[in-house]
């Protein structure tokens, strides 16, 4: 038999309305003896329900409890003693204070009060201490306790151990409150949109606002293609949402358009939040401004071929020096021996000589043959080594003018290379035709250079046999004005055309008086300008330069 | 045992070839020797210019080449030369004024037989070039095939 057995169990179950047998001294102990008084039927069905209420209360996590007005214990079942941990022998008899927290002993004379004005207290949520001095959350519903005449004589105490309900709410209360500094530290740092499945943005923090300088008001609603700046493909987009439409994470470098026009980069995560089935639900996009990260790396980009472009013209010059300078050196150093051997020659045939006769014989081959040659050879020497390091500082101090880049009326700058050539051309007695030429943007003084130095070259290498016409043509494809100058002339083989650009490299040795340097610096010319120039040509029929520089604007 | 070879000088600047021609000569070497002033023009004469046919038969050469010529430069001479089945038998002797360890390299890859470096000085230049001239005494070269 539990130990609770013989209580009135109304006492503990005032809901049951069992008020006639509320009263724990005058309700008739359900033990056998008045069991026995009843009619077998009643005693019967009495017993049942009392076995029955008897079982629910001591199968009860909740705590039951009864006390007096005074606060005395009366019943305590075995979930009471549970959740107190103490034994009802320990607990019947003795008040109800020894449960109360020291802070709230104040408690039980307001519940007393209000028992005694027939009030009930539905889950009201306090605490108490357990037996090993332990405090627990409670939640309590306390009643009154009526005789069979209707007058209240204790109070009945459901009390549930609520702390681990408290324990819960404080922990959602606590992830509730890190989600939140969680995300003021993300708004504080990244640019954060949310949109829904659609792409429809359905949040946006104040940097997403500032950084695209549209108001919150216009962006909510709308798709992200209210900042595309058309910079990225139809291909990257359909990546995109390939990538976050099958739930995947997406990573990438967006640049976007901002309502005043203006360009900006961003790093951007887009995670997709899943419903249970795993379609996307949500999109949440974390960006990084990297506008300034895309600048320097551009900018180098700019130094590192800018370095380059030095790299290689150190190169050139330091392979000339070594190849081209030291050619007429062994020239100079050779002949100027063979002249030291032609003077020995005719000391010798003046030393030989009676009385300052020397014979024309001995003073012939020195004076007629080797002395003239050498000297031919050494001042020919001489002056391509003039000649080379000339070309070299010209070379290399195309490096260092400052290129104005304008655009250029080729028309006019045409017009007026020809009006400065013209004593050339009509020497040679060339024929030179200009089609209309489109506008570019170049360096004035370069460009006509370069020009002039491709109408020169038609003019030097022309053909003997015909004569020489010389067509400059132009046209845009691509966003480059590509310009043509071609000519009837000698033409250059195919094998040798990659040459033709290469420093101080001549096709032809004995035509004209060139330093092979013409191309060379049209070339770097035009590549500094962001253009290129291309040659096509046959041998015996003609060549065609190509020029293409950026298209421009006509020069007002 | 076959005739001297030809030397055949492949050298842009008139004053090297009359030079390495001069010291040649005082070494002693009366081989014939031809100079040409471009790549082409050795070309043209070792595989034709489409002109008339060429017939080699029963010659040898030394080819003493320059590495910057016009036209076509030296290298591309060596690798015409070296890749042809007949020609690959000549010595190729690379005489040019650069040192430069890649263009050297690139000459021993493409088969050439001798590197030899110009040197500036005339004392240094004229023994070189004799040295090479008693080398070229002293090779057996195949003689080529007709076509």
């Amino acid at each position: 038999m539990p130990p609770w057995a013989g209580l009135p169990l109304q006492a503990t179950l005032p809901i049951l309305d069992l008020g006639t047998l509320a009263n724990p001294e005058q309700a008739s102990p359900l033990d056998a003896e008045s069991l026995g008084r009843l009619p077998a039927a009643v005693r019967k069905s009495e017993e049942g329900g009392r076995l029955q209420l008897a079982a629910i209360i001591e199968s009860s996590d909740d705590a039951i409890i009864s006390k007096t007005l005074d606060g005395i214990i009366t019943s305590w079942n075995p979930g009471a003693e549970r959740m107190f941990g103490y034994l009802a022998q320990e607990m019947i008899g003795k008040p109800m204070l020894i449960l109360f927290p020291h802070d709230r002993v104040n408690e039980e004379q307001e519940i007393l009060t209000r028992i005694r004005r027939g009030e009930r207290m539905e889950h009201f949520e306090t605490a108490r201490v357990k037996k090993d001095g332990r405090r627990i959350d409670v939640s309590v519903t306390i009643s009154p306790i009526k005789d069979s005449h209707g007058r209240i004589v204790g109070a009945s105490k459901i009390a549930r151990d609520i702390s681990e309900q408290k324990r819960s709410e404080q922990q959602l209360l606590d992830t509730v409150r890190e989600m939140r500094d969680i995300r003021a530290a993300l708004d504080e740092h990244s640019i954060v949109a949310i949109t829904d499945a659609a792409g429809r943005i359905t949040y946006v923090n104040d940097k997403f606002c500032s950084i695209s300088k549209y108001s919150r008001e216009e962006l909510l609603g709308k798709d992200h293609r209210i900042i595309n700046s058309k910079h990225h493909s139809k291909e990257f987009f359909r990546n995109l949402w390939g990538t976050i439409g099958m739930g995947g994470v997406w990573h990438g470098e967006i640049k976007n358009r901002a309502k005043d026009g203006s360009y900006y980069w961003v790093a951007t995560t887009i995670f997709p939040r899943l419903n249970p089935a795993g379609a996307p639900v949500q999109y949440i996009s974390i960006r990084t401004d990297i506008t300034q990260r895309k600048a320097d790396e551009a900018e180098l980009q700019r130094f590192a071929a800018d370095l380059a472009e030095k790299n290689k013209e150190l190169e050139t010059i330091v392979y000339t020096v070594s190849h081209d300078l030291r050619s007429p050196l062994v020239n100079v150093q050779g002949f100027g021996k063979q002249l030291n051997r032609a003077c020995a020659k005719i000391q010798a045939a003046v030393a030989a000589g009676h009385d300052g006769q020397v014979p024309a014989v001995d003073l012939k081959a020195p004076v007629e043959v080797a002395i003239p040659q050498a000297l031919r050879f050494i001042n020919a020497g001489v002056n391509k080594m003039e000649m080379l390091l000339n070309g070299l500082l010209r070379y290399s101090r195309l490096g260092r003018i400052a290129f104005t880049i304008q655009p250029l009326d080729m028309n006019e700058l045409i017009s007026e290379i020809i009006a400065a050539m013209r004593f050339q051309i009509d020497d040679a007695k060339a024929e030179v035709h200009v089609a209309p030429l489109p506008p570019c943007l170049g360096d004035r003084a370069q460009t006509s250079q370069a020009f002039a130095n491709l109408l020169d070259n038609a003019i030097k290498y022309r053909d003997a046999a015909r004569a020489l016409r010389i067509k400059v043509g132009g046209n845009v494809t691509g966003g480059m004005a590509v310009y043509t100058v071609s000519d009837n002339g000698i033409g250059i083989a195919p094998s040798h055309q990659e040459k033709a650009f290469e420093i101080f490299h001549r096709l032809n040795p004995d035509t004209g008086n060139g330093e092979g340097l013409g191309l060379t610096i049209a070339q770097r010319v035009l590549e500094r300008e962001g253009g290129k120039i291309w040659i096509e040509s046959q041998e015996g029929v003609g060549s065609t330069f190509f020029v293409a520089l950026p298209a421009g604007a006509a020069p007002v | 045992m076959s005739a001297a070879p030809v030397i055949l000088i492949v050298e842009d600047d008139e004053g090297h070839a009359i030079l390495v021609r001069d010291v040649l000569e005082t070494a002693g070497l009366n081989n014939n020797i031809r100079h040409f002033r471009d790549g082409q023009a050795v070309l043209d004469f070792l595989f034709g210019d489409g002109s008339k046919p060429v017939n080699h038969q029963g010659r040898t050469y030394v080819v003493l080449l320059d590495i910057r010529l016009p036209k076509v430069d030296g290298i591309e001479v060596l690798r015409r030369i070296k890749s042809d089945g007949e020609f690959r038998k000549l010595p190729v002797i690379m005489l040019t004024t650069t040192d430069d360890a890649r263009e050297v390299d690139r000459c021993h890859q493409l088969g050439c037989s001798v590197y030899i470096q110009k040197p500036v000085d005339y004392e240094k230049f004229t023994e070189a070039v004799r040295r090479l001239g008693l080398f070229i005494m002293l090779l057996l070269i195949p003689p080529l095939d007709g076509p």
